[in-house]
């Protein structure tokens, strides 16, 4: 074969792999909504007009409704989902019911889902929409423009800030009280969580796909700080702008190394860093612990149960450095 | 005698294979492609005919799919009105309206945007801060090559200018606030229309305007090209004042366009090497027919994406060079064959 | 009416390619300008051309070419460069009706008075049956002749041509000069930079002899490539003849 025509079939080959790539992501996506889903989408979506319907009617005959909403964001559709009352809900974004993504996926999935598109919320007539303060600012202007509400929430950066956010979405939504209910509940939590605090926090080590660390201040840092654990890293200053190096990991070996694993079966560059021989050697003499990234990806009620996960490593590792060693013992996996 | 009786007919450039003007054509094509724009929308169980509930209709057409369809002419009409003229220009055919920066220089004003937190707030400031960066480019051009610059020092300006944006681009990237804007940043320059409001297009448009009529001026010194600088020169139309009028009309309204639609690829490459074969090589001849037929390809780009089964939305960029490649991996095919021969 | 070079420099940075030239070319001429490599021939024809900058003045018919406009320009001085060629591959028709660029306006399609010119141009080249040729198909002697049709197209009273015969077969080379002679007898300026000493003899009215960037010699073809002259400004001493009543000056033998 002519240089060219080797040069030709390889560049159509790439051609066709690419596009083998997006038609693949596109109907495996496509199979994996309807897989999660209860119903075809056909029915989800008629029977989001027949809620409508019924809500308008019931509306009717009552005189007061609590207002519809449609979130087009990760976060804000958990939020929501803890908020509302489920005749609220017209509809959550597609990566709610993900269960990599989400950690109420399967309540999720009995909601229609929407791709965040303008058209299709206008489709949905929701009276507020939840979004999240980086979500496609095109989308939410053009909603804005065409004359709904939108509440933007920021990334929650602290417990106080869940705390904000459940206030903010549920005096949206009319759901004031149930979002008292949930602040007291959470502050009931973490006053528990802080009893067990002793004196001897573990310093502890958390790694994140692509040598990502918690950074100091962030909401990951205070769920470590309630579970009676050190964040090393924050301590010493030893992060670059939120990424440690495993070098540094090796210079400061800490107590419990804490693996934030996303969507650990598929193959990426940021997971092979999680597989560092290094690294590896490393996780064989300390205690370890996995915690998966949907569980504190965002801000909410529910990131206190990463709390609970981590005070279990706490305890192991503080028993591991009584017997003086620091051993792994079985590696606790929530799944 | 009858080589002087087609010459006279072929005073204004004969036509190929068709003896039919490409208007006839094209102007149908366009009007099919807004109408079947304005017809197909998206909604979340995929692609939807019509406008649906009469309750919503008017807000559906009226703000969300005439918009995108107009921007979609918009900003395919300056692609390809831009790769001719540049092609022409240049007389490459590998020419592209990003060679000269302009692109470039517009992702990374958008980018800086987004990096310092304005864009969140406003969606018409990362426009702004778009077409800001390619007049910096330009400027930055201006600078590098100098008024009497030649050709090729305008080419190399314009290498070091793209080199420059996008390393400053990935700077940016690197440092960027959170996950999630930098996430925003990547799928912008992908490029898309998706929800882009009617303010949009009022915002590209008073700078595209303006780069197509500079454009348009130097359409007649772009003929005179043909001969070579020299000839062009002593024929009244001196090569320096047609690079800036392509230059200029190019930086303005490709910088607008990416300004707000992030970076659309390959439409420029394409379009003048689809049209040539039958409007003939006269750059001047190609500049209109090439804006007809960039807004078509960029339209039914547009279109097929609303088409595809429901997810979330594939970016038009990705479309556009999924279309671009294989047309131009069989050019190089037709050429190398015609070459042989 | 005349082409007045007065005092007409052209340096490139430091270097003199011109010295300070006063000429005055009078229409009706074949001028051949000649002269040893580096002599400064072709910049003092760009000079003319208006295509590199120059000190002094040059004015056509008193009027200086820098008063007028582009346009006006293109049409009292046409310019052929030394390699010509086309960038796209147009026919030979299309390629002449270029030439026609000067005579119309913004959106001005051309009309039949460029249709004539263009067949004008074209059958006085030899070329009419080259006219639906595509251009990057034709053959260098082919090419040459739709070339310098295109610069007749533009119908100027000057007409300046760089090397028009580098590299053609006898045949075309004597076919190019042939039409530059006619035109000259048709009342054209035609100021041609050659390199062919012989053919400069036989077919220009006039020489001018440049060395080094100063005119070294002017007049009469003969009187000019006299053999002194050759053997000074070239370094070869020629053989000098008459036949067919034309002169004969052909450069035979190098000079030590």
């Amino acid at each position: 074969m002519s240089p060219r025509g080797s040069a030709l079939a390889v560049l159509s080959a790439g051609v066709v792999a690419a596009a083998a790539i997006v038609a693949g992501t596109l109907f495996g996506g496509a199979l994996g909504a309807r897989s999660s889903a209860a119903e075809p989408t056909e029915d989800r979506a008629d029977s989001a007009v027949a809620r409508r319907d019924a809500r308008k009617s019931a509306s009717a005959r009552n005189g007061s409704a609590l207002p519809t909403v449609a979130s087009i964001n990760l976060c804000t559709d958990q939020l929501v989902l803890h908020v509302a009352d489920p005749s609220q809900i017209v509809t959550l974004s597609w990566l709610s019911a993900d269960p990599d993504e989400s950690t109420l996926a399967e309540a999720a999935a009995r909601y229609p889902l929407n791709y965040g598109s303008a058209e299709e919320i206008l489709r949905f007539d929701p009276d507020v929409v939840i979004a999240g303060s980086y979500t496609n600012a095109f989308t939410r202007t053009l909603l804005r423009s065409l004359g709904y509400t939108i509440v933007d929430v920021e990334p929650a950066h602290s417990l106080d800030d869940i705390e904000t956010h459940v206030r903010q979405v549920a005096g949206a939504i009319g759901r004031i009280e149930r979002g008292e209910e949930l602040v007291r509940e959470m502050r009931a939590r973490i006053a528990r969580h802080r009893q067990r605090l002793d004196s001897s926090p573990v310093a502890t080590v958390v790694v994140r796909p692509g040598g990502f660390t918690v950074e100091a201040p962030s909401l990951g840092h205070e769920l470590m700080t309630l579970a009676g654990l050190r964040n090393l890293p924050a301590e010493r200053g030893l992060d670059r702008w939120g990424s440690l190096s495993v070098e540094t990991l090796l210079h400061n070996p800490p107590e419990l190394l804490v693996f934030t694993a996303y969507r650990a079966g598929d193959p990426s560059l940021a997971n092979a860093v999680l597989a560092h021989p290094a690294l590896e050697r490393i996780a064989a003499r300390t205690v370890t612990a996995d915690v998966p990234a949907a569980m504190w990806s965002c801000g909410l009620p529910n990131s206190l149960d990463a709390v609970a996960l981590l005070e279990r490593a706490a305890d192991r590792a503080r028993s591991a450095r009584e017997h003086g060693s620091n051993r792994t013992v079985l590696a606790e996996s929530p799944r | 005698m009858s080589g002087a009786t087609s010459g006279t007919a072929s005073l204004g450039g004969t036509a190929r294979r068709l003896d039919v003007s490409p208007y006839v054509l094209l102007v149908p094509l366009l009007f099919a492609a807004c109408a079947l724009s304005l017809w197909i929308g998206r909604t979340s169980t995929g692609p939807m005919l019509g406008l649906g509930d009469a309750a919503i209709a008017g807000p559906v057409l009226l703000e969300i799919r005439l918009p995108r369809t107009l921007l979609a002419l918009l900003v395919g009409g300056t692609l390809g009105l831009s790769g001719a003229a540049l092609q022409g220009l240049l007389r490459n055919p590998l020419a592209e309206p990003g060679l000269l920066g302009a692109s470039s220089g517009a992702a990374l004003g958008a980018v800086l945007v987004f990096y310092f937190g304005l864009a969140a707030a406003d969606s018409l400031v990362l426009p702004l801060g778009g077409v800001a960066g390619s007049v910096a480019a330009l400027g930055l051009l201006y600078g590098l090559a100098g008024r009497r610059a030649d050709l090729v020092t305008i080419v190399l300006a314009g290498i070091a200018i793209n080199a420059f944006a996008a390393a400053l681009t990935s700077l940016a990237l690197n440092f960027a606030p959170s996950p999630y804007a930098a996430l925003e940043i990547l799928f912008w320059m992908l490029g898309s229309l998706a929800d882009r409001s009617i303010v949009h297009v009022l915002l590209a448009l008073p700078l595209m305007l303006p780069g197509w009529l500079l454009i348009g001026a130097a359409a007649r010194g772009l003929d005179a090209l043909t001969l070579g600088e020299d000839t062009a020169a002593s024929l009244g139309f001196p090569p320096a004042r047609t690079q800036w009028l392509v230059i200029g009309g190019t930086a303005l309204s490709v910088g607008a366009a990416v300004a707000v639609t992030g970076v659309i690829g390959f439409v420029g490459l394409v379009v003048p090497h689809m049209l040539r074969p039958w409007v003939g090589h006269h750059p001047r001849k190609l500049l209109v027919p090439c804006f007809l037929a960039g807004a078509a390809l960029t339209l039914f780009a547009d279109i097929a994406i609303r088409v595809m089964p429901p997810g979330p939305e594939l970016k038009l960029g990705v479309v556009t060079a999924l279309i671009g490649a294989p047309f131009f991996l069989q050019l190089i095919l037709r050429h190398g064959r015609e070459g042989d021969a | 009416m005349t082409l007045r070079l007065e005092r007409v420099a052209v340096r490139y940075g430091r270097r003199i390619a011109v010295a300070e030239t006063t000429l005055e070319l009078a229409a009706g001429q074949l001028v051949g300008l000649v002269g040893p490599n580096g002599a400064g021939k072709s910049s003092l024809l760009k000079a003319a051309a208006g295509l590199v900058p120059h000190a002094g003045s040059i004015s056509w018919r008193s009027v200086p070419l820098a008063r007028m406009g582009r346009l006006e320009r293109a049409r009292t001085i046409a310019y052929l460069p030394q390699s010509a060629g086309a960038h796209w591959p147009i026919t030979a028709a299309e390629l002449v009706a270029l030439g026609r660029m000067p005579h119309l306006a913004f959106a001005e399609r051309p009309g039949p008075r460029d249709a004539a010119a263009v067949a004008w141009a074209l059958e006085r080249c030899a070329a009419t049956s080259l006219a639906d040729r595509r251009v990057d198909r034709l053959s260098g002697g082919e090419r040459a002749r739709v070339l310098l049709a295109r610069a007749l197209a533009v119908e100027t009273p000057v007409l300046l041509v760089d090397e028009p015969i580098q590299s053609l077969d006898p045949r075309h080379q004597l076919n190019i000069m042939r039409v530059l002679r006619d035109s000259a007898e048709r009342g054209t300026l035609v100021v041609a930079v050659l390199h062919d000493v012989a053919l400069a003899a036989r077919y220009c009215t006039r020489i001018v002899l440049l060395a080094d960037g100063r005119i070294v010699g002017d007049g009469a073809p003969e009187s000019v490539l006299s053999p002194d002259a050759l053997a000074r400004w070239y370094g070869v001493e020629p053989y000098v003849a008459r036949h067919l009543g034309e002169p004969v000056v052909l450069p035979w033998r190098q000079i030590d």
